[in-house]
């Protein structure tokens, strides 16, 4: 006898009760849910930043004494991080084998832009940008470093996702998840630099 | 058996016992808020320009993000659900246990 035999069945008004299944696994639905609120919390740094540099005259933002932005720079990391998304999309569905290689170019990417974006902030910071030297500044550093913030727990997420693999351990549920995140890490950047750096 | 005082009129600044007072003292009132500019107490949202407008979009993109992102679950989950609902069904439970 199988061990659900032996639990009494549960009759509603002489039915069945309906079948219960679950359309999104835990892993997909937290993640959704996290990404959710992180994309309320760039909503609000995009708000506050427009509404400051709205305020600003023509031509005053930013502003004239500020060091200029790494925007050819940037461009190219932008690129890089749009190119490791596009490795795990292509991907999802692929052997072990190719996810692997997938996983590893994009974390390579990932970590080149992160490593880039540190150089030029170490070169910004030399040349007076600082967190308190203007709003400008203030802005960059706080919606960029969030930015980062994310960046870099989902390239350990991925770095996790890939150890795994190579073991044969990795849950499908978590592998769509870690991708999910790195999507929006991914595509929440160009909206910031076009804001931030444009 | 205590009686009460009578109580006085309302006295405000619109009541009057002096016939056409009142509509003397309304008229002053709606003159005033007709030559009186508004009072820009705050300079972001009554200052006008880009300033302003920019205030304007950014309350209705944070008010209507969250709502889109709502939306957005809530459709996704009703797909789901749809795609599962048209998957091959499973027998009941009560064929399955003699299986």
């Amino acid at each position: 006898m199988t061990p659900a035999a032996t639990q009494p069945e549960l009759r509603v008004f002489g039915r069945e009760p309906p079948e219960r299944f679950q359309v999104l696994p835990n892993a997909v639905l937290g993640t959704a849910i996290l990404i959710a609120v992180e994309m309320m919390l760039f909503a609000g740094f995009i708000s506050a930043h427009t509404i400051v540099k709205a305020g600003y005259a023509p031509g005053a933002w930013p502003p004239p004494d500020q060091p200029r932005l790494p925007v050819e720079a940037t461009a190219v990391t932008t690129l890089m991080l749009l190119a490791s998304g596009a490795l795990l999309w292509r991907s999802a569905k692929a052997e072990p084998q190719v996810q692997r290689r997938s996983l590893i170019g994009a974390i390579a990417l990932g970590s080149a832009f992160v490593g880039i974006q540190g150089v030029e902030w170490a070169r910004l910071l030399a040349e007076g940008l600082t967190l308190q030297s203007s709003p400008f500044g203030g802005f960059f550093y706080v919606i960029v470093g969030a930015h980062a913030m994310h960046a870099i727990p989902a390239l350990a997420v991925l770095g996790f996702m890939l150890r795994k693999l190579q073991r044969g351990a990795l849950d499908p549920d978590v592998y769509t998840a870690g991708r999910m995140f790195w999507y929006f890490v991914v595509a929440v950047w160009p909206v910031l630099y076009w804001l931030v750096y444009l | 058996m205590h009686s009460q005082a009578p109580s006085e009129p309302r006295r405000s600044f619109l009541v009057s016992t002096v016939p056409g007072t009142a509509v003397r003292r309304l008229g002053l009132v709606v003159a005033a808020s007709l030559v009186a500019s508004t009072a820009l107490a705050c300079p972001v949202c009554g200052g006008g320009g880009a300033n302003s407008a920019a205030y304007l979009d950014m309350t209705i993109f944070l008010s209507l993000f969250p709502l889109s992102i709502l939306g957005g679950f809530a459709g996704v989950i009703w797909y789901l659900h749809k795609l599962a609902n048209e998957a091959p069904k499973r027998p009941p439970a009560s064929e399955r246990q003699g299986a």
